[in-house]
């Protein structure tokens, strides 16, 4: 037996009410049908707000609202199906952004790992440095939570950018202000490897020694391979003398 | 026999009245749009997934949990005006309070039934989080999410019998939300001033520090980066205290209201 409904037959319906609604209704798909489809530009950048605006506009969750920003900022070369290269991104700007999103989420990775493997890789010199310098003050703020950005960094300096005074003051950055027990040995052994790329070997030889002998080195395998490079690096200086 | 001398146990209508509150939560479909919202959570999160370059569960667990608080917060408040401000203009009030029991166990047992549907949906919202953050953190947020939805049932009953028209109550719930949620942020930028503060950022000040002793402070409970970061024990102390203070604090207010009213 068909349940009974609180509704009239459509017959009850006037018939001009049912044909104003179907033309209103054709004349809408033809009007839609009319529109110039959207035209995709790419916007510039804008500036970000104030850190205390954003805080503000969290209602409380900071963290949130920093990781959601990030993945906006990181998706911001796609624009309504166009791309923008990020090395037409005002560096300025993005540095801001990245600054505002690391106040808001003070632990998170995101925002360095972002500068360090996206934005510190265009073939740009001049905003590779940017953005750069911007990884290795944020990384001075929390060392040994920020020191894989860092890392990355040096690499970037020393085989992008080479330029390795630059990767050597990274380096030097990384070994002197990196004291966590998790953070791994190598990163604290940069500096001795870009040095003998600098040609400074007796330096290099030096520093070597000095980690070897201070019992910093607890890994054997990490030992071991400091010891034949310590080795390679005296036989180069011995055979630099000779000539 | 007269009625008025039958001495009522008032647990009793009290949890009637509870119970009838969530089960107007079931049939209206409240806990069924809970589910529909874990759902979409879980497959926004998988979207995120795709999108993130790096800390995919902590992206996801961050933002998928605020999220899954606002809507939460949305559903129950909405709910509970709702079907305050319909049982008083149904007359549903007036008949209640011909029985021979005092106004509170309507008040409380009302209380009692959006808290407890609070805490239903406060569940539901906290089961996607599992695949991304840890259980413990996930716990606690859990717990905090259903004191917050507690305190906001609380603030809901008080309005709507105080106000008890639907878009007044909604809107002033609204208002209180977003003030206690960014109390915190509001206070920081009141307290930035130097010699040259003028008469009006100090006012400004007096007036924000005022309201920040009255309004809970919601923007401390719920945090994503608990599940992102862990939590401090004393968080979650500090949130259930909240919980019980302003409960406590809005069910009084709603309570004096309710008695000053001549029904």
């Amino acid at each position: 037996m068909r349940k009974a409904r609180d509704e009239r037959r459509w017959s009850a319906v006037p018939r001009w009410v049912l044909g104003a609604f179907g033309a209103l209704l054709a004349l809408e798909i033809a009007w839609s049908a009319t529109r110039p489809p959207p035209t995709a530009h790419a916007e510039d950048l804008p500036a970000p707000p104030s850190e205390a605006v954003l805080r503000l506009a969290a209602l409380g969750e900071p963290v949130a609202l920093g990781k959601a920003l990030m993945l906006w900022l990181q998706a911001f070369d796609y624009q309504s199906g166009t791309r923008v290269p990020f090395r037409q991104l005002d560096y300025t700007r993005l540095t801001q952004w990245l600054e505002r999103i690391l106040a808001l989420d003070p632990a998170g990775q995101y925002p360095l790992l972002a500068a360090s493997r996206l934005y510190a890789e265009v073939p740009d010199p001049h905003r590779q440095r940017q953005m750069l310098e911007f990884i290795h003050q944020r990384f001075l703020e929390d060392p040994n939570r920020r020191w894989p950005s860092l890392a990355h960094a040096t690499i970037v300096a020393k085989h992008n950018l080479k330029d390795l005074p630059l990767a050597r003051r990274y380096a030097v950055s990384l070994q002197k202000t990196t004291t966590a027990q998790d953070v791994p040995v190598w990163v604290r052994q940069m500096e001795p490897f870009i040095l003998e790329d600098m040609n400074e070997l007796e330096t290099a030889r030096i520093m070597i020694g000095g980690m070897l002998e201070s019992g910093q080195i607890r890994d054997s395998r990490d030992a071991d391979l400091l010891s034949r490079r310590l080795k390679m690096l005296e036989e180069k200086i011995k055979g630099g003398a000779r000539r | 026999m007269n009625s008025s001398s039958v001495d009522l146990p008032l647990a009793a209508p009290l949890i009637a009245i509870a119970r009838f509150t969530l089960l107007e939560a079931v049939r209206g479909r409240v806990l069924v749009i809970a589910v529909v919202l874990a759902l979409g959570a879980i497959a926004a999160a998988i979207f995120l997934r795709q999108i993130a370059m790096t800390e995919g569960a902590e992206i996801q667990a961050a933002i998928i949990a605020a999220a899954l608080r606002l809507c939460s917060v949305f559903l129950l408040t909405s709910f509970a005006l709702a079907s305050m401000v319909r049982e008083w203009n149904d007359k549903g009030v007036e008949l209640i309070l011909t029985h021979p029991l005092p106004r509170s166990v309507y008040v409380l047992g009302r209380f009692a039934g959006f808290a407890t549907a609070g805490a239903a949906i406060a569940v539901l919202a906290s089961l996607p989080l599992l695949f991304f953050a840890a259980p413990d953190r996930v716990l606690a947020w859990g717990a905090s999410l259903a004191g917050e939805l507690a305190i906001l049932a609380a603030a809901a009953v008080f309005l709507s019998l105080t106000l008890t028209q639907f878009v007044g109550a909604f809107a002033a719930l609204a208002a209180f939300y977003v003030l206690s949620r960014a109390m915190d942020a509001l206070r920081i930028l009141a307290s930035v001033g130097d010699a040259t503060t003028s008469l009006a950022e100090g006012l400004a000040y007096l007036v924000v520090t005022g309201l920040s002793t009255l309004l809970p402070s919601l923007g401390r409970m719920t945090q994503s980066a608990w599940l992102t970061d862990g939590f401090a024990p004393g968080d979650l102390v500090n949130a259930l205290t909240q919980t019980v203070l302003y409960c406590a604090l809005l069910l009084a207010a709603a309570l004096v209201d309710f008695y000053r009213k001549n029904l």
